[in-house]
């Protein structure tokens, strides 16, 4: 059932944030989400954080609840490489509706084809929101829909209610993090000292009387615990949260 | 790295940095983002809510450059949702009072690039969080673009709306409060992984001797100098001059010149 009432409207967005808010597990969040957008027509999403130029989207990075057998489709089709909607999300702010693309520029026939499939699995329409997260890094909310508002105050609605939903998405997923215990060992600490400090992983090796396999195994546990992406992230990381001293 | 707090009883250790976070609102708000009602016509933006009770956070660099700032003001003095904001109130009375600060003008970052911008945007929001909690604040308020709402919910802040978003020209604005409290700190430094304070609030009980504006003006026409015999002129002019004055108007040879 579709609700139109921007009163209404308002009501829902602020609903969903209170719910968002209390939500401290994922399925809490995509229940109380899921409610929220089925009233104005859309039965599932997807909220991916975007890969760099030139990289391919991880099934990693996604985050909702959308219809498993799109989602093969889609990735195993690499149908992302030519999805209109994509290429639009990476050079705007503005949130939009997949329709609106048609009537900013012709579509190529690759581009078509993509629209094509996801009309073949049911989804008429779908709305996509766009957005920077607190590292600058890109994610986007796409909401699949069968039976949709066009009006602009459920628009605003959705925007409100996609942004809200992706940041307590991240929200959940850094409190789990920070619940895993960041815990380095003294040989690790050590190693990481001793990066910072300008030392290559040979000299490392050579002082801590190691092999430079160690070294890099004593690197690629530390990262993987702390998150971090690249050793010299990994140095800087454990600098700022005290882990290690020069 | 380190944001400065800077309130009506330090304030006249940052007179430069203020000049410069003025003239970065100018450039930003105004040049980049188009706010013309803002705009006039002068290389500092400043308005009537600069005033005495106004607080700054400052974000600066290595070298006390200004990369990042923001307006805090006690909404029990003036500020901005009595006059130019209330058309975005739509929920009375949860917009001022007691211990609500109002934030507006915030810069983080110089925008050059995604990394520094991030590492300001950390320190800034951090120290946003320390402020709150070290000046016992009740509630920020602020009129924010909605398409920052993401970040409000990313940090965990418990986030009100209390009016739009509405239009006001150059885009959408959205009016919010939210009452950090000390988990939120928590979770922010966790993020931003920043375990040390991000904040530092000067005593200004033995507030530094003040340069005197002239004293700027020669330093800035010297740093356009670019030939360095008329640099060396200059200075052996300036410091002749200053000999000159402590020796009672009595000359001294061999200073006032390079011949």
């Amino acid at each position: 059932m579709i609700e139109t009432g921007t009163s209404s409207l308002s009501q829902q967005a602020f609903d969903f944030l209170a719910a968002a808010q209390a939500a401290n597990s994922s399925p809490g969040l995509n229940r109380a989400f899921s409610e929220q957008v089925g009233r104005l027509g859309y039965d599932s999403f997807v909220c991916a954080q975007l890969p760099g130029a030139g990289s391919a989207p991880s099934r990693d990075n996604f985050f909702g609840q959308w219809d498993p057998l799109w989602e093969s489709h889609y990735m195993g089709n690499k149908l992302y490489q030519d999805d209109p909607a994509l290429r639009e999300a990476m050079r705007r702010t503005d949130p939009f509706a997949w329709s609106d693309v048609a009537t900013w520029r012709e579509l190529s026939p690759e581009e078509r084809r993509v629209m094509d499939h996801a009309r073949d699995f049911g989804f008429t329409d779908g709305f996509t929101t766009p957005m920077r997260n607190l590292d600058g890094s890109l994610s986007l909310v796409v909401l699949f829909g069968r039976d949709t508002d066009d009006d602009p105050a459920a628009r605003r609605a959705l925007h409100i209610m996609s942004l809200y939903y992706a940041g307590a998405a991240r929200r959940i997923q850094h409190d789990l993090t920070r619940e895993r215990d960041v815990h380095l060992t003294e040989r690790e600490k050590e190693v990481i000292a001793l990066l910072a400090a300008g030392r290559r992983q040979s000299q490392i090796a050579a002082q801590l009387s190691i092999s430079e396999r160690t070294v890099e195994h004593h690197l690629e546990n530390a990262r993987s615990r702390m998150g971090s992406s690249t050793s010299v992230q990994l140095c800087v990381d454990a600098i700022r949260m005290g882990l290690v001293y020069l | 790295m380190r944001v400065h707090i800077v309130t009506p009883a330090n304030r006249t250790l940052y007179v430069r940095q203020l000049d410069q976070m003025h003239r970065q609102r100018q450039e930003i708000f105004v040049q980049r983002m188009g706010w013309k009602a803002i705009d006039s016509g002068e290389p500092l933006e400043v308005d009537q809510f600069d005033h005495q009770h106004a607080v700054y956070m400052l974000l600066l660099g290595d070298v006390g450059e200004v990369l990042g700032s923001a307006r805090l003001l006690p909404t029990w003095k003036e500020h901005m949702f009595q006059t130019v904001l209330a058309p975005f109130v739509e929920r009375e009375g949860r917009c001022s009072g007691a211990g609500v600060w109002e934030l507006s003008r915030w810069i983080a970052g110089p925008g050059h690039d995604r990394e520094t911008d991030a590492e300001c945007r950390g320190y800034m929001v951090t120290a946003l969080a320390e402020f709150a909690l070290t000046f016992n604040a009740e509630a920020i308020v602020a009129c924010t673009d909605p398409r920052h709402i993401n970040l409000f919910a990313e940090l965990g802040w418990p986030l009100e709306i209390i009016g739009g978003p509405k239009s006001y020209g150059e885009g959408d604005a959205i009016a919010v409060r939210c009452a950090i409290r000390e988990s939120d700190l928590d979770r922010c430094r966790h993020i931003f992984r920043l375990p040390v304070p991000a904040t530092t609030i000067m005593a200004a009980s033995a507030p530094p001797r003040l340069i005197d504006p002239r004293a700027w003006a020669i330093i800035d026409q010297l740093l356009e100098v670019e030939d360095p015999d008329l640099l060396e002129d200059m200075i052996l002019a300036l410091t002749g001059m200053q000999r000159r004055k402590g020796l009672s108007g009595q000359e001294q040879p061999g200073v006032s010149g390079r011949a």
